[in-house]
C-alpha cells in the first residue's frame, strides 16, 4: 500500500514540476504625453491616400486629430480613414485605422516606442471629388 | 524501507531535473541581407522615394540599375540622377547621404544603418527631357 501512495505522490509532484503559462505582463511605463504637433495639409483623390511620417522620440502618446475636411472649397461632413502606422515601400502600412468626420480631439490616439511612423489619410468611397484635409499629429 | 528511500531519491531527483535552468545564450544576430526592388516612374524635375525596414546594423547597398524614357521602347537612358538615403519624413525622405549616379550594376551607395526605418529616394537633377521609369535595388541587413 505504501508504494502505489508514493507512486501517486510522484505523479503530483511531476505534475506540479511542469511549466504553468506566465501571467500577462503589464507595462509599468507611463506614456509621454505629446511634445510635438505636426500639421499634414494634402489633397486626397477619389480612392486614393496620403501619408506623412514622423519619429516618435521616446515611448509616448501619439494623437491623430482629422481638423477638416473641404470639398469644392467647402466643410465637408464626408468621413475619411486615418490611421497610424509604419512607413512601408510607398505607402503607409497602417496598424491602426478608423473612419471618422472632421473633428475638434483626436479620433485615434495611443501609445508607441521609439521609432518611424506614419499617418495616413484614405478616401473610404465617401468623396466625390478630391478633398483637401488637414490633419495634427501630436506626439512625444 | 528500501523501497521508500529509493522512491525518496527518485522524487528528489526528478524535482532537480524540472527546476529552470540558465538558458543558454542566443545565437548572434543574423547577417544576412533581403533584397527589395524599387520601380517607378520619375517625372521630369520629380522625386519619388521608398521605404524599407532594416532590422539588424551592418551595410545597406542600393543600386540605381536601370532608367528608360516612359512609354517608350527606345534603348536605356545614361542620364545623371539624384540617388540618397535619409529617413521618412513629413510627406518625402529626408536624405542622410546623397550622390548623383548613372545607371549601373554595382552598388552606387553604400552605407552603414542601423535598424530602423530608412528611405531611398531618386530625383530628376536637371538631366530628364521627359518622364522615365526606373529600377533600383536596395540590399539591407
Amino acid at each position: 500500500m505504501r508504494l502505489p501512495i508514493s507512486l501517486l505522490g510522484l505523479a503530483l509532484l511531476i505534475s506540479s514540476c511542469s511549466k504553468s503559462p506566465t501571467a500577462p505582463t503589464i507595462d509599468p511605463r507611463t506614456p509621454a504625453p505629446p511634445a510635438v504637433a505636426e500639421s499634414f495639409k494634402g489633397v486626397v483623390p477619389v480612392g486614393g491616400a496620403k501619408f506623412f511620417s514622423f519619429s516618435v522620440t521616446q515611448y509616448g502618446t501619439v494623437d491623430l486629430t482629422l481638423n477638416r475636411v473641404d470639398e469644392d472649397g467647402s466643410p465637408s461632413a464626408a468621413m475619411l480613414g486615418i490611421g497610424i502606422g509604419r512607413p512601408s515601400g510607398t505607402r503607409c502600412a497602417t496598424s491602426s485605422v478608423m473612419n471618422t468626420a472632421a473633428g475638434t480631439t483626436p479620433q485615434l490616439t495611443g501609445p508607441y516606442e521609439i521609432g518611424v511612423y506614419c499617418a495616413n489619410v484614405a478616401d473610404i468611397g465617401e468623396l466625390s471629388g478630391p478633398a483637401s484635409f488637414d490633419v495634427t499629429i501630436a506626439h512625444p | 524501507m528500501t523501497r521508500a528511500i529509493l522512491t525518496t531519491v527518485a522524487v528528489a531527483l526528478l524535482c532537480a531535473a524540472c527546476g529552470n535552468s540558465p538558458t543558454s545564450p542566443t545565437t548572434p544576430t543574423s547577417t544576412a541581407r533581403g533584397t527589395e526592388t524599387f520601380s517607378g516612374t520619375l517625372a521630369v524635375r520629380g522625386t519619388e522615394f521608398f521605404s524599407f525596414s532594416v532590422v539588424n546594423a551592418g551595410t545597406t547597398d542600393i543600386t540605381l540599375l536601370s532608367l528608360r524614357p516612359a512609354g517608350a521602347a527606345t534603348p536605356a537612358l545614361a542620364s545623371e540622377m539624384g540617388l540618397g538615403l535619409g529617413t521618412p519624413a513629413g510627406i518625402g525622405c529626408a536624405l542622410s547621404n546623397a550622390t548623383r549616379v548613372r545607371p549601373a550594376l554595382a552598388a552606387q551607395l553604400s552605407t552603414t544603418t542601423a535598424p530602423t526605418i530608412y528611405c531611398v529616394a531618386i530625383s530628376d537633377v536637371g538631366n530628364l527631357s521627359g518622364d522615365v521609369n526606373f529600377t533600383i535595388r536596395i540590399v539591407h541587413p
